[in-house]
């Protein structure tokens, strides 16, 4: 197991925005974390990835408290565009071999040759989906051993989401689990070996996703309109 | 930690030779304006230090500008997801800064002495054998300015960079950040008076420099910059959500 989560909660002023989160997160495998806009996705990965601080509750990253430790293992993308505007390309890759021990520039080089995205470029000059591309070319090159991905389909053309899809495939190994979250789930569904499925803060389900296709005999995305829509 | 400032640098240097080479191309062209020699000299120490003055307000305006973006911009999150604690961070940009002044006055300087040898200004000397005359120390006098300098410099970012953290930590998503930062900055200046003047029953005057008063003053100056860093970091560490 690489992450526990125990009775964790989030509050911002008096909106709860996390209830009592228990989850474990194992090795090896790909992790779906779906629920609509605003039901606590970010929040939660942005706790695990110590940019925001929980109100209750006990985070462990690989039987650490998070802190500066935890950083190190940890690779989270924002969905944000969260580049300094001065950058290249080649700074950021710079910038993340400089601060991460288990970044391994040649992989990121490699990726970034594959689709296509020059080293001398401006960040800020790149489309979205390019900028897509390259955050998930920066955060899989970290040999990280929790990857959290947040909403990396957002508003990119389907060629762009069979290359992230194939990038996130291929680092997917058994030393890491990565987590996804989004709510365009025909996007992730056959990458995905967990699903957890969260509703105004709560998780509602938790399951293996074969699993839960074995036994309700339906689809990833159907079993998500039961969930959230009573279809 | 260094990282960090070395990426500053590599964001600003071409900037910061773009404005060394503006100044030297001002102070020549003043040689070739046909000035009398006392005109010249005249307007070679003006306009110096006019420019200096300049770079010294853009600079510090940068500092706090920087700041400003990586507690309240989506940039922030390039640096909060690095593995650096708050100290650290703070740390930085706290070093960082003090850099950038010991660079510009090293500018300034080097600028000074290269016209005072073309104009034969002697002023150096001049000034030397006025400080003796006064009886104090001219090495003693340079440290205790520079160190004035430092820590008063140091003391009010720390201030600055202490209120827009507490703006950070207690309103979340509030729009008037800026505005309430300045408050704060305020009233944490205010409490800054407050324990200094506790803290320190003498004033520092020029009679004090170089004496064991001015050296308890800085001492005390140094615990509530440290006091300051300490919950600054603390708070940028533990409590504010990036």
């Amino acid at each position: 197991m690489i992450t526990k989560i125990e009775n964790l909660n989030k509050k911002f002023y008096n909106k709860q925005v996390l209830s009592n989160i228990n989850l474990e997160i194992e090795k090896g495998k790909i992790y779906g974390l779906l629920g609509p806009n605003g039901s606590g996705k970010t929040t939660m990965m942005r706790i695990v990835a110590n940019l925001i601080k929980n109100t209750t509750g006990n985070v462990e990253v690989n039987e650490l408290k998070l802190g500066k430790q935890t950083k190190n293992i940890v690779a989270f993308m924002p969905t944000s565009n969260f580049f300094p505007k001065w950058m290249k390309v080649k700074n950021a890759v710079d910038y993340y071999n400089d601060f991460y021990d288990d970044f391994d520039r040649e992989k990121c080089i490699e990726i970034l040759e594959k689709v296509d995205i020059e080293m001398g470029l401006k960040i800020k000059s790149l489309s979205t989906g390019m900028t897509e591309k390259f955050k998930i070319a920066l955060t899989m090159s970290r040999n990280a051993q929790l990857i959290l991905l947040d909403e990396p389909f957002n508003g990119i053309d389907i060629i762009a989401k069979e290359d992230i899809k194939k990038i996130i495939v291929e680092n997917a190994t058994e030393e890491n689990a990565t987590i996804i979250s989004s709510h365009l789930i025909d996007d992730i569904e056959p990458i995905l070996d967990e699903v957890i499925m969260i509703k105004k803060g709560e998780i509602v389900l938790n399951d293996n996703v074969e699993k839960l296709r074995e036994e309700k005999e339906m689809s990833i995305i159907d079993i998500y309109k039961e969930v959230f829509l009573n279809v | 930690m260094f990282n960090l400032i070395k990426y500053d640098w590599i964001r600003k240097w071409i900037y910061a030779l773009s404005g060394l080479v503006v100044i030297i191309f001002i102070n020549i062209g003043i040689y070739f304006k046909g000035y009398s020699p006392s005109e010249q000299i005249g307007s070679l120490v003006g306009l110096n230090m006019l420019l200096f003055f300049i770079s010294s307000v853009v600079l510090f305006v940068l500092h706090v500008r920087k700041m400003n973006k990586l507690l309240f911009s989506e940039e922030g999150q390039f640096t909060f997801l690095t593995p650096l604690n708050g100290y650290e961070i703070l740390g930085a940009n706290l070093i960082g800064a003090l850099l950038d002044i010991i660079m510009l006055l090293v500018m300034f300087l080097t600028i000074f002495f290269v016209n005072t040898f073309f104009n034969d200004m002697n002023i150096v000397n001049e000034a030397v054998s006025y400080i003796h005359v006064t009886g104090v120390d001219v090495y003693e006098l340079i440290m205790t300015i520079l160190v004035m300098v430092f820590s008063g410099y140091s003391m009010l970012l720390v201030t600055i960079f202490l209120s827009m953290i507490l703006v950070k930590t207690l309103f979340y998503n509030i729009k008037a950040k800026k505005i309430l930062s300045f408050v704060v900055f305020i009233f944490v200046s205010k409490f800054n008076s407050m324990i200094a003047g506790m803290l320190n029953n003498t004033n520092i005057r020029p009679e004090s420099i170089g004496n064991e008063v001015l050296i308890m003053s800085m001492i005390k100056v140094f615990m509530l910059l440290l006091f300051w860093y300490g919950i600054s970091g603390y708070l940028l560490e533990k409590k504010v959500s990036a």
